[in-house]
């Protein structure tokens, strides 16, 4: 089977008027189907950056990047938007869920650019959210929502197409310990029972504990990459 | 929606300047339309004698009794004979020489010409063929200078004295220059009994109830005439008949100056307007910059993000443009209430105004929603 995710000297500079910021140097990683990665690390280790190249919102410098088999570099940027419509899911710290809008809406906003009918789009959504036991909270709006609930709400949107993988860029970074744990323990449950495969990207040691492999990043390159043999699952 | 005011502003200023135009052109119109905008002339044709060809008038054909036949004919609303001299006339101490008309009551409406003081006369000082005058403003200065009224003095018009029973109100100077005031009014018959001793008119004015109906009066007075006259074809009529469409197409021309005027005032607000729309499109996309960026990341291509802001400054603008129409219709009805303005709102200029503020809010949309989808998804996550 075809690896989700494969780099190889992936390779990013950022430039600052006169000065060249390296924010990777050269990443190697493959993620395969049913994996659930966190990826570790201080400030300006590279692993924003790593995120956004995979969730192709960034192109890479140097380096190759397939996804799903297929090369990136060579993808339009109306197929880069495909793909993120119908094979990625975003999860982000500060949720961004759209402001009045319902938490239904919200979630069937990637169905809107993945061209289902308008009918099938509720349908599809109000399943999604009805699998994570979120339904009551379908005609709430953003801001009558907890944080929890709203990060709820955002991995739904995440979900609803069904993508390969799901990308949570510091999911629990707005969130309180208890709700933090309850979010991550959800992650492990859609990564066990139904195979999702995760990227996570964290700073915090406990969050990362979710995640069956750890890869840590510093100075733009990775520094250890090992399986978690003490997953938390709760 | 605070959105939308230029356009609505726009919308509004157009709808109520059109209003006011229309209304104006109108009154105008109708003002030259009494002044003989449906005015039909019948005068004699020429004549041949020995060898020389009069002008129009030189045969002596058209008598009263035409007059009232073609007083039957639909169309018509009213009929005058025109008997006209030029003489010198005399009151007390003063004389002046003037034109003499003799004409029908019904002159005074055919001409939109009321009297001043006094009244005119009426269809028993004309069967009564009675010694009675209306005189126009010119003659009244130049007769009785420093009076108060002439009503009641007396007029010598050929040696016959007239009695003064009214005045006109001035009518001024004609197209032509020529003062209309310059006139004494008699009735026909005593024109044609004491001062002409003929049996035929001078002319026949004709007025028809509508200006639109002139063409059609025209014929219909041509055939009446040619049959009463007895012509055979191909001899030639003994009449002629002639309308004053000219007068009407000068109006039509200053309407037309009138609305290039009105829609390049159109243009400009709504422009004005259109930059509102783009100021206001340009600070949404800011507002929403993360909306923007989300929308990006989860999946929406950059045409999407261009049709939806698109979309959003044509709605605005249009909803504006309706709302504009509303508050202008207002506004006009304001104007007509208050200033006592006649306006109108023509329709076409509606549909003009709210398709006007469409288009406007699609070229000044776009460029806000060119750069909304040219935005950076990542930088668009991340702004605060």
């Amino acid at each position: 089977m075809e690896p989700v995710v494969d780099v190889r000297g992936l390779r990013k500079i950022y430039t600052l008027g006169q000065e060249e910021i390296g924010a990777l140097a050269g990443v190697d990683l493959r993620i395969d189907v049913g994996e659930f990665v966190a990826v570790m690390g201080p400030s300006g280790s590279g692993k924003s950056t790593f995120m956004q190249i995979v969730g192709m919102l960034d192109s890479p410098s140097g380096g190759s990047y397939h996804f799903e088999g297929r090369d990136v570099s060579r993808l339009t940027a109306d197929e880069r938007a495909a793909i993120r419509s119908s094979r990625l899911g975003f999860v982000f710290q500060s949720y961004n869920l759209l402001a009045r809008t319902t938490a239904l809406e919200n979630v069937e906003l990637p169905l809107l650019y993945a061209t289902h009918p308008v009918r099938e789009r509720e349908q599809i959504a109000r399943a999604q959210m009805q699998l994570l036991g979120i339904e009551h909270l379908a005609k709430h709006f953003s801001n009558q929502m907890s944080g929890g609930q709203q990060q709820r709400v955002a991995i739904a949107r995440a979900l609803v197409n069904g993508p390969a993988l799901i990308l949570a860029d510091e999911p629990t970074g707005a969130l309180d310990t208890k709700t933090s744990n309850e979010v991550m323990a959800l992650f492990g449950e859609l990564n066990r029972e139904r195979g999702i495969t995760i990227l996570l990207v964290t700073h915090e040691a406990d969050i990362a504990a979710y995640a069956k492999r750890i890869v840590r990043f510093r100075d733009g390159l990775i520094i250890s990459d090992r399986i978690n043999d003490q997953q938390r699952a709760a | 929606m605070l959105t939308m005011l230029g356009i609505v502003i726009g919308v509004a200023a157009v709808i109520v300047t059109v209003a006011i135009g229309t209304g104006a052109r109108i009154s105008v119109q109708k003002s030259i339309a009494s002044l003989g905008s449906n005015l039909i002339v019948v005068q004699p044709g020429s004549i041949t004698q020995g060898g020389a060809r009069s002008g129009f008038g030189g045969a002596s054909t058209l008598t009263p009794a035409d007059g009232l036949a073609i007083a039957q004919l639909p169309g018509v609303a009213a009929v005058s004979p025109v008997v006209s001299l030029r003489t010198q006339v005399v009151a007390g101490g003063n004389n002046w020489q003037t034109f003499v008309s003799g004409v029908a009551p019904t002159y005074s409406y055919i001409r939109a010409w009321p009297v001043a003081s006094g009244r005119f006369f009426n269809q028993s000082d004309v069967q009564a063929i009675a010694k009675v005058a209306v005189l126009g403003q010119t003659v009244v200065t130049q007769l009785f200078p420093g009076q108060s009224s002439p009503i009641g003095a007396s007029v010598l018009i050929k040696g016959t004295p007239f009695t003064v029973i009214g005045t006109l109100s001035p009518l001024g100077q004609s197209a032509m220059g020529q003062d209309q005031d310059d006139v004494i009014l008699i009735p026909y018959s005593s024109a044609m009994e004491r001062l002409t001793g003929l049996k035929t008119v001078n002319s026949l004015m004709v007025s028809s109830t509508q200006a639109s109906q002139i063409d059609e009066v025209q014929s219909a007075i041509t055939t009446l005439l040619a049959r009463r006259h007895r012509i055979v074809p191909p001899e030639p009529n003994d009449f002629q008949v002639r309308n004053l469409q000219a007068i009407a197409q000068a109006a039509g021309s200053t309407a037309q100056v009138m609305e290039v005027l009105l829609a390049s005032v159109a243009a400009v607000s709504l422009i004005v307007g259109g930059i509102g729309v783009m100021n206001i499109m340009l600070v949404s996309v800011t507002e929403r910059t993360r909306e923007i960026g989300l929308r990006m990341a989860v999946g929406a291509p950059g045409r999407s993000i261009l049709q939806q802001f698109l979309t959003e400054a044509i709605a605005l603008s249009s909803v504006g443009g309706v709302i504009g129409v509303v508050v202008g219709a207002l506004g006009a009805l304001l104007v007509s209430v208050l200033a006592h303005w006649p306006t109108q709102i023509p329709l076409p200029w509606v549909a003009l105004a709210v398709g006007f503020a469409a288009l406007v809010g699609i070229f000044f949309g776009y460029y806000p929603a060119r750069k909304a989808a040219a935005l950076n998804p990542i930088e668009a996550l991340r702004f605060e």
